[in-house]
């Protein structure tokens, strides 16, 4: 995957304007797979330590107590600075949730510190690269943020083959790393938002290939009503971006849907359709489409969400002043 | 069997005497300290007590606390679902259901304040739009009182608080409420809670009759409502009658522009569901040609499903 599209647009279109103290460095593929290894390493460097030092303490103990007493408060001591260190990563994870929502540096910087740590457990990692996949979807490094999310898919490999109630199956046996992670958060919506983030930032970097990876596995992920509207804009953009004529299909299903989403994506949602519409020589429909999605959200706001080029340029007044005297 | 009882929205008394019989409190330090309490009661023991079986009471001990404590964060995850299941029945229009399952909810809540907070602001949404006015307000002004009063939460809540007030003919009350909301300029910056006040400014002038006051900022109401979605739809139905009401000019602008404003709000919302939230619509609606909300049937065979 080429950074090059995505990347420059998110140049133009960051919310940031200062450089954070600490910058993450730029995500390679193999990054997250060798910092779990040295954990790992770290982890069982440490257990070994700590058995053998038991072991030590108690073959010593009836002659050399002062000695015993150091090796096991010393064994203390280790294992308190390392725990130490992860409870200080997970700490700040709430931090960074805040942080992100405004104040991208401050997040950046918060999150390098994090990330620099070493040894912490594979959950509170995985949970920091899903921080940093957010960030880079805000900056609008949407390559980045592709790459990070399918290194932290990558490091849970079996697919969960749910299904939904309706067909009244039961969910496969949670992995390794769901339990990982369950403490933190429900590992289902931590996946889900994985796979989101990843179908539209391969969305927005012009990868049809990737973003229909990452549909097909929400597909099969139960989702929550949010998570749901949310893959329904995303098909539709898939849809679209790939020309098929499963767009317009069970409209008056996805309308009713859309009307739930907040104001911009709901006027998204109808100038998609309206494309779509369009394309199938359906003028009544776009039409249709296009005076609701006039009601509902401005010019600015599809750019915004990425959708405007090139397929909404035509029809799409230029600015929200000439979309509203359009209306009047 | 008895049929079954019709649906009516619980009333103020019984809101009342709900929240005061569960209301959200901090959990006890004694329980936070709990865990602590009993190691350290154990360690004691062990160095009192010198008995074999005794040596193992610290790992029985750390092994209870763990269960316990892993026990109560599934509880508040369930109960953070049950929340969200709630929610999302009210976004689809369950009023009733979401109502029943909040409802149920609050005695479960009371040691988490923040799920007992959404739980309250959900059954009063849900009381506001089963027009149980009196019971919303209720539940709004509770969560008023728990919230600080800069806070923006608090804020939207006073704004819905105020659209329920309207609808409840307490007009006096809203009006010093949109008084003193007008000083959070900051707040009400932001576009969702802004247009939430606008709307709120718009229901008061035409519960007052200033016809002529709700048509002032008409060129920019699209702007002002847009943040609200479909339910901008009230505010457009508002102006249209609003200009409707000043039909008694000389000139025939109002009636044209009172047909505009009423097809973009029948564009948005069905007028049954326009004259359900603000009976007074009901005669625009028979006067003025709507729009359909619903979307044109398409014209060729329907693509199928893959």
């Amino acid at each position: 995957m080429t950074p090059s599209n995505g990347q420059t647009r998110a140049a133009q279109r960051s919310p940031t304007t200062q450089t954070p103290a600490t910058a993450c460095p730029i995500f390679v593929p193999g990054a997250l797979q060798r910092e779990l290894a040295i954990d790992s390493a770290i982890r069982w460097v440490l257990t070994t330590i700590v058995i053998v030092g038991l072991i030590a303490a108690s073959v010593w103990g009836s002659e050399e107590s002062a000695w015993q007493m150091l090796l096991i408060f010393g064994i203390i001591g280790v294992w308190f600075t390392v725990t130490a260190s992860a409870t200080r990563a997970a700490q700040e994870i709430p931090k960074i949730t805040a942080l992100l929502d405004r104040n991208l540096t401050g997040a950046e910087d918060l999150l390098a510190h994090a990330l620099k740590r070493r040894h912490m457990p594979k959950a509170i990692r995985l949970l920091l690269y899903h921080r940093l996949a957010v960030l880079r979807m805000r900056q609008g490094r949407f390559a980045e943020a592709a790459v990070i999310c399918q290194a932290v898919l990558a490091q849970n490999p079996q697919t969960p083959t749910r299904l939904t109630a309706d067909t009244g199956s039961s969910r496969s046996k949670p992995t390794h790393l769901d339990m990982a992670w369950a403490p933190h958060r429900n590992t289902e919506g931590l996946r889900t938002s994985l796979l989101l983030m990843l179908a539209e930032s391969c969305l927005r970097c012009q990868d049809p290939a990737g973003a229909y990876m990452g549909l097909q596995q929400l597909h099969r992920q139960r989702l929550r009503l949010l998570d749901l509207l949310q893959l329904l804009m995303l098909q539709t953009r898939y849809e679209i971006a790939t020309r098929q004529r499963t767009a317009l299909h069970r409209v008056d299903k996805k309308i009713s849907m859309a009307e739930l989403m907040p104001a911009p994506q709901c006027g998204a949602m109808h100038g998609l359709l309206a494309t779509a519409a369009e394309r199938n020589d359906q003028t009544n429909l776009a039409d249709w489409l296009w005076r609701r999605a006039q009601l509902l959200c401005t010019t600015e706001q599809l750019d915004a969400l990425g959708i405007t080029a090139p397929f909404l340029q035509p029809k799409a007044p230029n600015s929200a002043a000439t979309l509203g005297s359009a209306l009047r | 069997m008895r049929p079954p009882q019709p649906f009516s929205p619980p009333t103020v008394g019984q809101v009342l005497t709900h929240l005061k019989r569960y209301p959200a409190r901090e959990p006890s330090k004694l329980t936070a300290w709990m865990p602590i309490i009993a190691m350290a009661t154990v360690i004691v023991l062990t160095m009192v007590i010198q008995s074999d079986w005794v040596l193992l009471l610290p790992w029985l001990t750390v092994g209870v606390v763990f269960v316990l404590l892993a026990m109560k964060m599934r509880n508040a995850q369930r109960l953070e679902q049950r929340i969200t299941d709630a929610q999302e029945l009210a976004m689809l229009r369950h009023w009733r259901q979401s109502l029943r399952l909040t409802w149920r909810l609050i005695p479960s809540l009371v040691t988490q304040p923040p799920l007992h907070g959404r739980a309250v602001a959900l059954i009063a949404h849900c009381l506001d739009q089963l027009k149980a006015y009196d019971a919303a307000i209720t539940a709004y002004n509770h969560l008023i009182d728990c919230v600080s009063a800069q806070d923006p939460v608090s804020i939207q809540i006073r704004i819905h608080r105020t659209i329920a007030q309207l609808a409840n003919d307490q007009l006096i009350d809203a009006d010093d409420d949109l008084r003193k909301l007008r000083t959070h300029t900051d707040v009400l910056a932001h576009p969702v809670i802004g247009a939430a006040y606008k709307l709120a400014q718009l229901v008061q002038q035409v519960r007052t009759n200033h016809w002529a006051e709700a048509v002032e900022d008409a060129d920019q109401r699209i702007d002002h409502l847009r943040p609200l979605g479909v339910d901008a739809g009230y505010g457009y139905a508002l102006t249209a009658l609003s200009y409707y009401k000043l039909d008694n000019d000389d000139t025939a602008a109002p009636l044209a522009n009172a047909g505009l404003w009423w097809s973009r709000a029948t564009l948005l919302l069905p007028v049954g569901t326009l004259v359900d939230r603000f009976a007074e619509l009901d005669q625009i609606a028979h006067a003025l040609p709507a729009q359909s909300n619903t979307p044109p049937r398409l014209t060729t065979t329907q693509p199928q499903s893959p």
